[in-house]
């Protein structure tokens, strides 16, 4: 259990939530893609904490929880979004919703 | 000497507050008015007969000489001034006795008229003018008299306005008049530049005085003649207009138009003569030119002969008689060139009573044949009309030069005067004598002998005129016959009021002439007899003299076509001046349009070239480009969520390798 | 007492223009007093001046704008009492055949006064700048007048009357712009003997305030003045705006275009005379010829016109010429001829009077028979002399004012200016004075078509003058028999 280990761990998270986003089209998908990408870095900086300078502060651990809250609130703003969406747009692809164009 | 200013003024006054009265308001009471205008003339005539007494019996040896400021400046003025001498003495008679005698007539010819009342304002105008005129002692006073006497000359002539002819007629006048007038305004000017002075006499500072004399004939030369010269020619041309001498004669027969008392005291005893008077006051200066009296009676004696010339083949009565005036203005000029003032003055004298005469008569004769003027339509008028048939008879007696007669003396002067001068125009005279006395006895005989040959309706009317026309021809026959006898050679008192200059009297030669003139006047008379006697001339081509001169004679009595000369050279010259000078006008118009376009243009090629090429073209470029980068950024928004968040991944990564390297 | 009587003319113009609707009777008697009020006063103020002697009378200086010396500076003086003159008696009258012939149009009346009043300022004012100022001013209502109420070309006539003359006259701005650069002042002086510094024979040797590069450029600033001055008068070949302007303007406004407008550039030509007399003396000749071929051409054009206002417009072109024809023989003058000099100046100065009357009631006299014919062309004769008398008489002596009859005043100027042209320059005043042949023959033309021959049909119930007519003309008319008989009545005003 190395610090480089967990490191290619939440690396290969975020490109699998990179890829998501980037590839599907399902908005949902999109969304809990941008959590994996999130549960990534969280990932990244509990390994840095622990495998850090000072592995017992609070601090770390208290960064990750707000992150983590934060995200989690973020998703929640992201589906009611897509909520609404789907209620106007009667689908939850990206391509249906290209009204706001130049 | 103030009473002589005096009687002068009141001379003035009378016709000219006649004249006055005339304008405003006479013709409410015309008859009271005609009266009045010939109560001015009768003060007048007092007033010059006040004055010969005073010249003649109380101060035989001077002239009296009045003046008044009228224009001043700072430094200089030109003032009105009068004088009387014997020359304006003897004319002041002249015209106040001739003028009367015209007003009286004219109130029996003009009496049904109904416009007398201002014929008679403009005749009392004239007659003030021409008084005027002839005791000017200032050249400015003389012509402003004497175009206000082509101004009453124009109003009467066209007196009866509603005849073209006669509107015509008083244009002619007056433009032939304004012509001559000119060169003696011309003279005026350059006499008042060289001299200071317009004053005729002016105790010896005066233009006829010697001083003014020497001054001018030292001044410069122009075109090989002296300055006096031409200044004399000019005035000489002003006598030429005013007396129609030729070239400038063309206005009196055409003048004819007017009333024939106007004929009688305008174109036969008065104005004409005024041209003549002019040269006569002149005389000093003219004196002390080479060359100009040669030139004077040479026009005098030219005109003479083809006035004469003309005379003959006419068949108007007042025509005749016009041309007959100048003829003998002709003759005038002759004596005034070969002999001097005195024979001049002295021809006028007693043409002024027997002319008048002449028209008065042929005017009492129109009267009798209710408006006909045509001879060829007259005749046997003897019996009808003895009284004026008898003054006229006198009248043409006397111009035709017949022995004893005031013609005969008068002109026997002059051809003496002639003879002994140049003999040419000596020559030139004495067929002019000729022809004068043929062709009066032309109209004589066509006009009271024979058979009458006009209408029945105006032979009916054929009367003598009344008294009031017949009188005045009465006393100008006495006048007519009687006036020569104060300038017989031997007893002249005529010359001797005038201060003629004393000639030795070439005894012999003179009874030639005297046996010349009157061979001429009855050589005249009997040819004319012999050609007309009983016979019936009822139109030109019966006429024969026709006969005798085939198409010659058509020549003279169309006047030899001098209009028709004038209108195709000056006319024409006027139109074609009148028609480059309006090209010139189109011609500035057009550069007008040309700059005015010019400017359109500029402004217009400012507009498009500027405006909307280079300013708009850049704007409309410039924005053009910044549109289509705006169509290129534009296509960032195309709404595709995948698209955004694919832009957003690249973006940050290519920060992040930014980054990376800068770091 | 000059302020007076330039603004109140104005303002109450203005006014009665603005708005002056509706009270026809009211406008109209307000307009005439104030004109005749006016007039009145400034005759007074010149009668005055000509007793007093001075150099000049009823001077007002306010210095106004320093840094360019445009100064408020009028007065009466020796050069201008005349052109006042002559504007106090033709206005009242202008103003009231326009009362009378125009009595709904509030406007035509109003501009005509205030028309007084910058025309009374033209000639009031002695300093170059203001001279220009109301010089360019007094085309403003000229031109309205003439585009709202003239005959059927009335907009291009007012366009090019404007342009023309306000063009013309740019260059004389220049050179007045010059003079300030190079004299620092721009007050005129009529004598040279001003207690403030002033403008006087700027280049004449003995001037000492003329810097050397005034003298150098001295005929172009001449040039440019002549040109605005040639424009006004007009001189050939400038003139082609009047011909139009004088026949479509309407009858008061030709009036007093040819009696009043005509004579700013005569008095132009006098101030330039005074201001520059040696540059006038080197070129005088080439002007003198100018001046002489447009006395000769216009005249001569008008043989071929059948309108009548036309014939009056070119005879008038050869009349007011003949000033400048007298001012350029003035300037070729030494001072050995003074007593000449006196004489001519007295010659034009008449005539400008003279010219100003008999134009102006020509023009009045053409509206009547326009108004009566319906036309401004002349017609076969007419024989009017029978129907309308009293007109006949009033034309007699306005057609032999302007022939030059001895007796009227016409004659008087026209003498002394030929008079004294002769002596300096005999070939081109010889051809000046042919002009007074066809001017005969035009004339004489004009009166046998109008008054001569058998009474046309159209004419048989017309009426003669009416009162206010005869009122209108008897001034004139009066006048011009006066100083004609008579001429030391004008020549004491300023007595030369």
């Amino acid at each position: 259990m190395t610090l480089g280990f967990i490191l290619i761990i939440s690396a290969a998270l975020f490109c699998i939530g990179l890829f998501g986003v980037l590839s599907r089209r399902n908005m949902i998908v999109i969304l809990f893609s941008i959590e994996l990408m999130f549960n990534a870095a969280h990932l990244n900086l509990i390994a840095f904490w622990r495998f850090g300078e000072n592995p017992l502060a609070i601090s770390g651990l208290m960064f990750v929880l707000f992150s983590l809250a934060i995200s989690g609130a973020e998703a929640a703003i992201g589906l009611a979004l897509i909520l609404r969406l789907y209620r106007h747009y009667k689908s939850v692809e990206t391509q249906s919703i290209t009204e706001l164009k130049g | 000497m103030e009473i002589w200013t005096n009687i002068l003024l009141l001379m003035l006054i009378g016709p000219f507050m006649a004249a006055i009265f005339g304008v405003f308001g006479a013709v409410r009471a015309p008859k009271k008015y005609i009266l009045v205008s010939i109560g001015g003339i009768a003060l007048s005539l007092v007033c010059s007969l006040g004055f010969l007494w005073i010249l003649g019996v109380i101060k035989p040896a001077g002239l009296l000489v009045t003046q008044f400021a009228w224009m001043d400046f700072a430094h200089s003025s030109i003032p009105m001034s009068f004088v009387v001498d014997p020359l304006s003495a003897v004319m002041c008679f002249v015209v106040s006795f001739v003028a009367l005698l015209v007003f009286i007539f004219s109130s029996g010819y003009m009496e049904h008229d109904e416009r007398k009342a201002r014929y008679f304002c403009f005749l009392s105008f004239f007659t003030g003018a021409m008084l005027g005129t002839v005791v000017s002692n200032s050249l400015l006073t003389f012509l402003i008299f004497w175009e206000m006497m082509g101004l009453a000359s124009y109003l009467l002539i066209g007196f009866w306005y509603q005849k073209p002819s006669a509107a015509a007629a008083a244009q002619k006048a007056f433009l032939t008049t304004r012509i001559g007038d000119l060169g003696l305004l011309a003279a005026v000017f350059f006499l008042y530049n060289k001299t200071g002075t317009l004053l005729f006499f002016d105790h010896g500072a005066g233009l006829l005085e010697p001083a003014q004399i020497a001054l001018l004939q030292k001044a410069g030369l122009w075109a090989g003649a002296g300055y006096l010269f031409w200044v004399c020619l000019l005035a000489f041309w002003g006598a030429v207009g005013k007396s129609g001498q030729i070239p400038l004669h063309v206005w009196l027969p055409d003048a004819m138009e007017g009333p024939t008392p106007v004929s009688a005291l305008i174109h036969a005893a008065t104005m004409v003569a005024a041209g003549v008077f002019l040269m006569c006051r002149l005389y000093p200066l003219y004196e002390s030119v080479d060359g100009l009296l040669t030139l004077i009676t040479w026009v005098g004696a030219i005109t003479a002969i083809f006035a004469g010339m003309i005379a003959i083949a006419q068949s108007d009565i007042k025509r005749i008689l016009a041309y007959s005036t100048v003829s003998q203005l002709g003759i005038m000029f002759v004596g005034l060139g070969a002999g001097g003032p005195a024979y001049a003055m002295f021809h006028l004298f007693t043409h002024a009573f027997f002319k008048s005469l002449l028209f008065l008569g042929s005017g009492s004769v129109i009267h009798a044949c209710s408006g006909e003027q045509n001879i060829y339509r007259m005749g046997g008028l003897k019996a009808k009309m003895p009284k004026t048939f008898l003054a006229y008879v006198i009248g043409a007696a006397a111009l035709a030069g017949i022995p004893l007669l005031s013609g005969f003396w008068s002109k026997d002067e002059i051809l003496y005067r002639a003879f002994e001068h140049d003999k040419l125009p000596f020559l030139l005279l004495c067929a002019t004598s000729l022809l004068t006395a043929f062709y009066m006895t032309r109209q004589v005989v066509l006009v009271f002998f024979g058979e009458f040959r006009g209408t029945k309706e105006v032979k009916h009317h054929l009367h003598e005129s009344p008294s009031l026309l017949t009188t005045p021809l009465i006393v100008l026959a006495v006048f007519a016959a009687l006036a020569g006898l104060i300038g017989t050679p031997w007893m002249n008192l005529f010359g001797h009021f005038i201060h003629a200059p004393e000639h030795e009297i070439n005894v012999p030669i003179h009874l030639l002439m005297m046996l010349t003139g009157t061979a001429l006047a009855f050589g005249g008379l009997l040819l004319g007899v012999k050609l007309y006697w009983n016979r019936s001339v009822r139109t030109m081509a019966d006429d024969p003299l026709h006969k005798l001169l085939g198409s010659f004679f058509v020549f003279l009595n169309e006047r030899c076509r001098v209009d028709e000369l004038y209108e195709a050279t000056l006319g024409r010259f006027m139109d074609v001046a009148a028609r480059l000078s309006d090209y010139f006008e189109i011609f500035l118009e057009f550069v007008n349009r040309m700059v005015g376009g010019l400017v359109y243009t500029l402004a217009w090629v400012e507009n498009k070239v500027l405006d909307e090429w280079v300013i708009n073209g850049i704007f409309s470029a410039g924005c053009e480009s910044a549109r289509i980068k705006g169509v290129l950024a534009a296509k960032f928004q195309n709404g595709s969520l995948a698209f955004y968040l694919r832009m957003m991944a690249s973006g940050a990564l290519i920060a992040g390798i930014i980054y990376w390297v800068v770091k | 007492m000059l302020s007076l009587i330039i603004f109140l003319p104005v303002i109450t113009g203005l006014l009665i223009a603005a708005g002056g609707k509706g009270y026809s009777r009211f406008t109209g008697g307000a307009a005439l007093a104030v004109s005749i009020g006016m007039s009145l006063l400034c005759a007074f103020c010149i009668v005055d001046f000509a007793r007093g002697g001075q150099d000049i009378a009823f001077m007002e200086y306010v210095p106004w704008i320093e840094s360019f010396a445009i100064n408020y500076f009028t007065g009466i003086t020796a050069l201008n009492a005349v052109f006042l003159l002559l504007t106090a008696v033709v206005m009242p009258v202008v103003i009231g055949v326009a009362v009378r012939n125009y009595p709904e149009n509030a406007m035509m009346i109003g501009l005509l006064l205030v028309e007084q009043g910058l025309l009374t300022g033209v000639f009031a004012m002695q300093n170059l700048l203001l001279w220009f100022f109301f010089w360019e001013l007094t085309l403003v209502p000229v031109f309205f007048l003439i585009k709202e109420y003239g005959a059927e070309q009335r907009a291009f006539a007012a366009y090019k009357f404007f342009l023309y003359t306000l063009l013309g006259s740019l260059p004389m701005l220049l050179s007045f712009l010059y003079i300030y650069y190079q004299f620092g002042t721009l007050d005129l002086s009529t004598t040279g003997s001003q207690g403030f510094k002033s403008l006087y024979a700027l280049d004449s040797i003995g001037n000492s305030a003329a810097p050397e590069a005034f003298r150098g450029l001295a005929f172009w600033v001449f040039l440019g003045i002549f040109l605005g001055v040639a424009v006004k008068i007009p001189l050939y070949p400038l003139h082609s705006w009047q011909p139009d302007a004088y026949t479509q303007a309407p009858t008061p406004v030709s009036m007093f275009l040819t009696g009043i407008m005509s004579k700013m550039g005569v008095y132009g030509m006098l101030v330039l005379y005074t201001l520059m007399p040696v540059t006038f003396g080197i070129h005088a000749e080439w002007i003198l010829w100018i001046a002489a071929i447009t006395m000769a051409v216009s005249i001569t054009v008008a043989l071929l016109k059948n309108d009548l206002k036309e014939i009056i417009a070119y005879s008038s072109l050869n009349h007011v010429a003949i000033c400048a024809l007298g001012i350029s023989a003035m300037a070729l003058m030494t001072g050995q001829q003074a007593l000449m000099k006196g004489q001519l100046q007295t010659g034009v100065l008449v005539q400008v009077f003279s010219h100003g009357l008999s134009g102006a009631l020509l023009f009045l006299l053409a509206g009547i028979l326009e108004k009566r014919s319906g036309t401004r062309l002349l017609g076969g004769p007419w024989g009017l002399r029978h129907q309308m008398p009293v007109f006949a008489g009033f034309f007699g002596v306005a057609v032999f004012a302007t022939i030059g009859l001895p007796g009227l005043s016409g004659f008087i100027g026209e003498f002394l200016i030929f008079k004294g042209a002769f002596e300096m320059s005999p070939y081109a005043t010889a051809l000046a004075f042919l002009g007074l042949i066809p001017m005969t023959m035009v004339m004489l033309k004009v009166i046998s078509r109008v008054l001569y021959g058998p009474l046309d049909a159209q004419f048989a119930h017309t009426h003669d003058m009416n009162r206010a007519e005869r009122v209108a003309a008897i001034p004139f008319v009066i006048l011009i028999i006066l100083i004609g008989l008579w001429p030391k009545t004008i020549i004491w005003i300023w007595n030369w």
